[in-house]
């Protein structure tokens, strides 16, 4: 019953995707028009002769009009062809495609973490509004949206690599000694485990921490605001206080609130999730990540239009994913939802 | 007809009372730790941005001679660079150009801002080409705010080059969508009130309702939010930097002053980029706290 | 007959920025097992108050300053929350207006009432959900089996308002609290629901609190009324003599703006915009066409001013008498 309505929804939201998908290419065909000069001097060199820029302008089929441009552009991205990145000499689909696992698995504990911390210090913080925890959260929370993560990172650094010896220092995914494990789902935490790669799963553990670490201290602060605020608005409900006038137990009337601020609290995940792929670019850089953020600042700094562009349409459609898989979540939770 | 018909009703401007409203906020103030700190934080990164880079101790932008990176010491208070550059002096100074680009882009995105949501909520709903222009707005609004955030400023950047003007612009074209939904929001509520009815009796355009008596009625959502965005644009500006898509070498730049000290804090020359993170961090939090200030002195829920 | 409930000197206060505001002042009222007891005043005169405070549901900015609140010889002020928690929804229940607010919106009705019965009884889940379709089918809910799966959103404010009072009579309630009944529904509707609810009180013995702003209500319902301005009891009578001649000029008010407003109930009268109370002496004097000097001094006391009435006014005697044309 349910999941024939979850399908149904599901399907009329996916049909939104390809317009939104149609917008957000134009945008980066826009953006990548913005680029100062011509491109063609990229590829001939300043001192070509006249024919031979004509001849590569026909080539890189810039002498037709712009909207004959935006069909071919959107025909090979179609295709998956994003072109060659000019400081790899790799496709750029085959790029991403070894860089994306990297970024995934830094984004992917840095959201699990802060959901597993934030949202029980959210909850927490809104039934018990005084105390020390509270007044602590509550500085935690103005200072931590302040703090820039890639200097939280290098003090991080600083303090458990460089004093303390207790992490590892900033080399990337695993220790350059150790093998990568077998490549199956591109983490490496995973594959190790799957494959029973003890040291693999050891080291690349140990690379994780600082950068998760930082990544949850900065943006954790987001879940467990807006937890906490979801469960005060929910605490202080009609239904609630009915709930309580009914007799109910507590630990009822909390998970009444609970169940009722999971809509807010899914989105402010979706959120986060969407913020991190930003933020994971600043600390992938200072931990030589290695990961699609990385890939995207050594575009921009090398000039790799191609690459560049490729990186900022992937950002975009991940977006819609995850705003796409909240729209659904929200649906399996509240009933309301037509 | 001229608007200035006295027979019409006021636009109610928050005109009524100044001094009341002036003592309200020292009161207000006055009872507030958190926004006091905040005012004084701003206004220090104010008066550096305009006196910093002349009242340091030695230049900001040349190496000196002798032995680079030496810790904090009575001659060097936050040490010297890899580059034997004094950290203090290059700290006091980076708010010229940190505030500079932070400033002018919030201004841009405010101006613009206000004006696209202005449009967009009073013309939404209605019929003809001001309702397709208001449904374009907030489908461009939407699809901007599709792509992260610090991609889409470094793709900007990355597009256009690096250097200040594109980093302003950048900024303000990110920022544009954020003051576009507050504005809307505001003016939503703003054009239900009588007066509008009445200034459209009175034989005035729709155009001149929106801009002339809707709009400063609707400006106070948008005004709360300069600080917090300001203290974000420095973030953003200073992120750029730190990966060298923002304000080149060697100006100073709390960013690009980190980035000079990333390596040394491998080694333990800690004082590189503890410093000037650690300003960055109390002017954002600075202008977080005069934001957040500022919105519970306008909310009409707080006020009574 | 003994009374069940029993409010002495009850003071409640609302913490504001500029100092605490009394919204209950010295408040004493009994109720009687198995008696209708109707409250009836403006908005803002402290009823919901009173009975959130019954229930111990106030919580800050709202405080109880002093006095008792006696259950069954129990003080509930006293009451450790385990204990209290029992007799909310156990002996004590309450209904609310806005029923469809007050129903968690997430969750399927049978689930709730599940929950309600399950706080106060050891029940197996098949047993509960037996006696849950039992509950709805005694509220008049048609189709109990199918409706079980029911979202709020699903059903009518009638509807939920049956939910709210198949919670509320789920146990053995000794005393029913209904606050504003038949707010937000159409005057059939809240007269079946009204109906049923003092069928259903009737035949459990249990005694009725019935706070509304509507006087017919209260008239029809209610074998006592007691009537609240400013945080007090100004004047608390059987039925028939109340409306054959009330002892308080504002309970002459209140009958008047009701007689106004007959015919067109729903549309309710609104007399907020009238003076505020005064903060000396008796605080209905800026509104009171029979006001003298003395009512200046202080606030006059409840007193006794005929058999089983009592009236907080110092010319009740006088009005009784029908000597003065408030």
């Amino acid at each position: 019953m349910s999941s024939v309505r979850l399908l149904k929804y599901a399907s009329r939201r996916l049909a939104l995707l390809p317009v939104q998908l149609l917008l957000v290419s134009l945008i980066v065909f826009v953006l990548v028009r913005q680029m100062p000069g011509d491109p063609t001097f990229l590829y001939t060199g300043p001192f070509a002769t006249t024919e031979r820029v004509a001849e590569v302008r026909k080539q890189l089929g810039l002498d037709e009009p712009t909207y004959v441009q935006y069909v071919r552009y959107l025909e090979r991205i179609a295709y998956g062809d994003f072109g060659l990145s000019m400081r790899t000499s790799q496709p750029v689909v085959a790029d991403l495609r070894q860089r994306l696992p990297a970024t995934m698995e830094l984004i992917l504990y840095a959201v699990v973490f802060s959901v597993l911390i934030g949202v029980p210090l959210g909850v927490y913080t809104a039934i018990r509004s005084k105390g020390a925890l509270n007044r602590g959260v509550f500085v935690y929370g103005m200072t931590s949206g302040a703090l820039p993560d890639f200097w939280f990172a290098l003090v991080a650094i600083f303090i458990f690599f460089y004093k303390l010896h207790w992490l590892p220092g900033p080399i990337g995914r695993i220790d350059l000694l150790i093998s990568k494990p077998q490549n199956i789902s591109g983490l490496y935490t995973v594959d190790a485990l799957l494959t029973g790669n003890w040291p693999a799963l050891a080291s690349a553990s140990g690379q994780l921490v600082l950068p998760v670490a930082t990544l949850v201290f900065i943006y954790m602060s987001l879940v467990l605001k807006n937890t906490r605020s979801a469960m005060e608005d929910m605490l202080r409900s009609e239904f609630v206080t009915y709930a309580r006038a009914a007799g109910l137990p507590r630990l009822m009337q909390w998970r009444y609130a609970l169940r009722n601020a999971m809509p807010p609290i899914i989105t402010v995940t979706g959120i986060l999730t969407w913020f991190l792929l930003g933020g994971a670019v600043l600390v992938e850089t200072v931990f030589a990540w290695g990961g699609l953020g990385q890939y995207a600042v050594q575009s921009v700094v090398n000039s790799d239009y191609a690459a560049l562009q490729a990186v900022v349409l992937f950002s975009a459609v991940f977006t819609m994913v995850i705003f796409l898989l909240v729209d659904l979540a929200y649906f399996l939770i509240d009933p309301r939802i037509k | 007809m001229s608007s200035d018909n006295p027979s019409l009703p006021a636009t109610p401007l928050p005109r009524v009372g100044q001094q009341t409203a002036w003592r309200d906020f020292l009161s207000f103030t006055r009872q507030r730790g958190g926004f006091q700190l905040g005012l004084a934080i701003v206004a220090l990164s104010l008066g550096l941005a305009v006196f910093g880079p002349h009242i340091g101790p030695y230049p900001t932008e040349t190496a000196l001679p002798g032995m680079p990176l030496q810790p904090p010491s009575w001659r060097h208070w936050m040490g010297t660079d890899v580059s034997n550059m004094d950290i203090f002096s290059r700290v006091i100074a980076a708010p010229r150009i940190d505030l500079t680009i932070a400033l002018v882009s919030t201004a841009i995105a405010f101006a613009g801002g206000v004006a696209l949501g202005v449009i967009s909520g009073f013309f939404g709903g209605g019929r003809g080409v001001p309702k397709l222009l208001s449904e374009g707005i907030m489908r461009a609004a939407d699809i901007i705010q599709a792509f992260p955030v610090f991609i889409f400023a470094l793709a900007l950047v990355g597009f256009r080059g690096p250097g200040t003007e594109n980093v302003i612009a950048a900024l303000a074209f990110l920022n544009i969508p954020y003051f576009l939904r507050i504005t809307r929001g505001a003016v939503l509520q703003v054009r239900e009130r009588p007066f509008v009815e009445a200034q459209r009796c009175a034989g005035n355009s729709e155009w001149r309702i929106a801009f002339v008596h809707v709009m400063p009625n609707a400006l106070t959502p948008p005004l709360a939010n300069i600080s917090p965005t300001i203290g974000f644009s420095i973030l953003l500006t200073s992120g750029l930097s730190f990966v060298g898509a923002g304000v080149p070498v060697p100006t100073p730049e709390w960013g690009s002053m980190i980035a000079i000290g990333a390596p040394n804090m491998m080694t333990g020359q800690w004082w590189t980029a503890l410093f000037p993170g650690l300003v960055l961090g109390i002017v954002i939090l600075g202008y977080a706290l005069v934001g957040d200030g500022l919105k519970e002195f306008l909310d009409p829920v707080n006020k009574r | 007959m003994a009374p069940i409930l029993e409010l002495r000197e009850l003071s409640v206060s609302y913490e504001t920025q500029g100092g605490a505001r009394a919204v209950l002042s010295k408040l004493s009222l009994d109720v009687s097992a198995g008696e209708a007891l109707g409250i009836v005043g403006e908005s803002g005169s402290g009823k919901t108050v009173l009975v959130r405070s019954i229930l111990g549901l106030l919580d800050p900015p709202f405080r109880t300053d002093h006095g008792t609140v006696v259950f069954e010889g129990r003080d509930l002020r006293q009451l450790d929350e385990q204990s209290f928690r029992q007799l909310r929804g156990g002996s004590i229940a309450l209904t609310t207006p806005e029923p469809r607010k007050h129903l968690n919106p997430l969750i399927s009705i049978g689930r709730q009432i599940v929950n309600v019965l399950r706080a106060h009884q050891t029940l197996a889940e098949q047993a509960a959900r037996t006696r849950t379709i039992e509950l709805l089918r005694a509220v008049g809910i048609p189709d109990p089996e199918r409706r079980l799966a029911a979202y709020p959103h699903e059903l009518s404010g009638g509807m939920c308002q049956r939910v709210i009072i198949a919670m509320a009579l789920a146990h053995q309630t000794k005393l029913l609290l209904v606050d504003e009944p038949t707010a937000g529904l159409d005057v059939t509707i809240s007269r079946q629901i009204l109906d049923l609810m003092h069928e259903l009180a009737v035949s459990h013995g249990t005694a009725l609190m019935l706070v509304s702003r509507d006087l017919g209500v209260v008239a029809h319902y209610c074998r006592r009324v007691a009537v609240m301005y400013d945080g007090r009891i100004v004047e608390d009578a059987p039925v028939e003599a109340f409306f054959a001649g009330p002892a308080h000029p504002y309970s002459r008010q209140l009958l008047r703006a009701a007689a106004a407003s007959r015919g067109k109930r729903g549309a309710e009268k609104r007399v907020d915009a009238l003076a505020e109370p005064a903060r000396t002496g008796c605080p209905f004097r800026p509104r009171c066409p029979v006001a003298v000097a003395a009512c200046a001094t202080a606030v006059p006391a409840l007193q006794q001013v005929a058999a089983g009435r009592r009236a907080r006014c110092l010319r009740a005697e006088a009005l009784l008498r029908q000597e003065l044309a408030a």
